[in-house]
């Protein structure tokens, strides 16, 4: 709950947010421009704090420094100090974390190789590209070895080429080196093709979770494909409320629940002697989920009640 | 130990501020063209360079301090920089107390730079190195000490940078007049003005007196009222410390649960 300085007006910014993110995953935090998602993040950051709820991370509270030294965070937009070179910015967060002498360069250099800033490391960070500053950002945030990685729309404002390069390093840093990175953003595509697991927030709730191939793939809905389906056939489906619409080349596809007779439509394609393509679970892009749960959410903005969020990484 | 590397970090940072560089230019060309300002008083060459030197390290070094003071931690706040830094391993007294000191040495190397001119042109004039300038000087830094440390708790609540300064330069004027300020409560309560009287009377207690940390009258009239009697250099020292540690504390009550 934010309340302004004279406290006349309060502002409910997260509602009962509950979330656990598992160890070695990518867990997508999805929602619209100012749905509360970097609000979540600075919480679980020890930035701000909520008037109630707590966030645990490898079950220890956030503030505390120890948990910090195992955390990375880029935040949205990359700020630096600009005065700095691109290697004095990393030494600078490097001796926060107690790094020194050889084993600070050494990180440094890996680092820079690792997020493709070897050659600009010797330039002054406000002559970085947008595409540089989110690659320094996010080699500060793997200064330390982290198991967890925070990043706040790390791919936004970046052109195909850079973000393309973004998603292959952090895939690879859960592949190749088991992190959990914990990824805050609006980009559907690029959830869609890094996460394991996503929520989606309005307007300060949850009103979506869980594996994104459970999401994105229908329990519900199976798409048949046939072939020689005659005009009889067709309107037969229709009356019965089945979607039923052309496929191309003689082909029609038809979507059916399968609580709702999939056996009986299956008879009945069998009597008219239709022939069997395909058959698959109906898959639905990110995209549609997001906007039905959001669409569809209709989440308030109580004015009074208690606000709060419940975190934990493990 | 990681307030030291804040305060390695806002000393570069402080170093290489163009406004920061500007003034102390400017600063060191008031107090080189000194000499040539004694045309406009024969007789009392001497009297005018150390009139015109101490003012320029006075304001230029409140400039400095107000402004550096002012605009750390706004600027920090406006960059968003500070996420990235309160997200590592370092608690928020930390970040204060290195803040503070990063701040402590750039004051240190501008009024060092500022103070060495000035004793270098009156060393060529006088052939001596005057201690009561020195004295003067170093009673200059904690003087700037203080108006830092409350410009800087006055930082913490700002969005911006303008209204730290406009209250560290509010804070150095009136500051200077503390000692008026008693007499104007009395005029006031005379006057029938009893709630003004209050205020004024309020300033007065609240705000720290820095008219004792200026050696002016003794230095160039040669009078030996300043400070006043009873008042040694260590009690100027002690005074500028507990004011410092009162302004830290202050900082960081409204720093510590600040949502950045």
């Amino acid at each position: 709950m934010y309340t302004t300085f004279l406290g006349t007006q309060q502002l409910l910014a997260l509602d009962s947010v509950n979330l656990s993110v598992e160890k070695g995953e990518i867990f997508g935090f999805l929602g619209p421009n100012g749905a509360g998602k970097t609000t979540a993040v600075k919480i679980f950051l020890g930035l701000i704090f909520p008037t109630s709820g707590e966030v645990r991370i490898l079950g220890q509270h956030v503030t505390s420094p120890r948990v910090k030294r195992k955390i990375g965070y880029l935040p949205e937009g990359s700020y630096f100090p600009d005065f700095l070179r691109g290697e004095e910015v990393l030494e600078f967060y490097g001796h926060l974390y107690g790094l020194r002498g050889s084993d600070l360069q050494q990180r440094i250099t890996a680092t820079l190789e690792l997020v493709g800033l070897q050659e600009a490391r010797k330039t002054l960070v406000k002559y970085y590209s947008k595409g540089m500053r989110q690659r320094i950002g996010l080699a500060q945030a793997l200064l330390s070895d982290p198991d967890i990685l925070i990043l706040d729309e790390p791919t936004t404002g970046l052109d195909p080429i850079a973000r393309r390069e973004m998603r292959d390093i952090l895939i690879n840093l859960k592949v190749e080196r088991g992190k959990t990175l914990f990824l805050c953003s609006h980009e559907l595509l690029e959830v869609e093709l890094m996460c394991d697991r996503v929520a989606i927030l309005d307007r300060g709730k949850i009103v979506k979770s869980g594996r994104l191939d459970e999401l994105v793939y229908s329990e519900r809905d199976v798409e048949i494909v046939v072939q020689g389906v005659s005009r009889e056939l067709e309107n037969h489906l229709r009356s019965e409320n089945i979607m039923v619409s052309e496929a191309g080349r003689g082909k029609v596809r038809i979507e059916v629940q399968r609580e709702k007779g999939l056996f009986s439509v299956l008879r009945t394609l069998e009597r008219h002697s239709a022939e069997l393509i395909s058959m698959s679970p109906r898959k639905e892009s990110l995209e549609d989920i997001f906007l039905q749960a959001v669409r569809g959410s209709g989440a308030k903005k109580p004015e009074t009640t208690e606000s709060g969020a419940t975190g934990d990484t493990q | 130990m990681n307030f030291l590397v804040i305060a390695a970090n806002t000393y570069r940072e402080g170093i290489r501020k163009k406004t920061l560089i500007g003034f102390l230019i400017v600063a060191l060309l008031v107090i080189g063209s000194s000499t040539f300002l004694t045309v406009f008083s024969p007789g009392e060459e001497l009297k005018m360079i150390k009139d015109v030197c101490l003012t320029a390290v006075s304001i230029f070094g409140m400039m400095i301090a107000i402004f550096t003071s002012g605009s750390m931690v706004p600027t920090e706040v406006e960059n968003k920089t500070i996420y990235t830094v309160l997200s590592k391993p370092l608690r928020r007294f930390e970040y204060l107390l290195g803040k503070f000191i990063g701040i402590q040495f750039i004051l240190i190397v501008n009024l060092v730079l500022m103070s060495a001119l000035f004793l270098v042109i009156l060393y060529t004039r006088e052939r001596i190195v005057s201690t009561i300038l020195l004295k003067s000087i170093f009673l200059t830094y904690f003087e700037l000490m203080i108006l830092s440390a409350f410009t800087f708790a006055v930082s913490i609540v700002s969005s911006s940078a303008v209204l730290p300064i406009i209250c560290g330069a509010f804070i150095y004027i009136v500051g200077h007049l503390v000692e008026y300020l008693k007499g104007l409560s009395d005029h006031a309560v005379e006057q029938g003005h009893t709630m003004l009287a209050e205020l004024i009377k309020l300033l007065y207690l609240v705000l720290p007196d820095l008219s004792n940390f200026n050696l002016r009258n003794q230095l160039i009239h040669l009078q030996p009222n300043d400070p006043r009697i009873g008042i040694t250099m260590w009690t100027l020292i002690l005074y500028a410390l507990a004011n410092v540690a009162v302004g830290i504390l202050i900082t960081y009550a409204l720093f510590r649960r600040k949502e950045v």
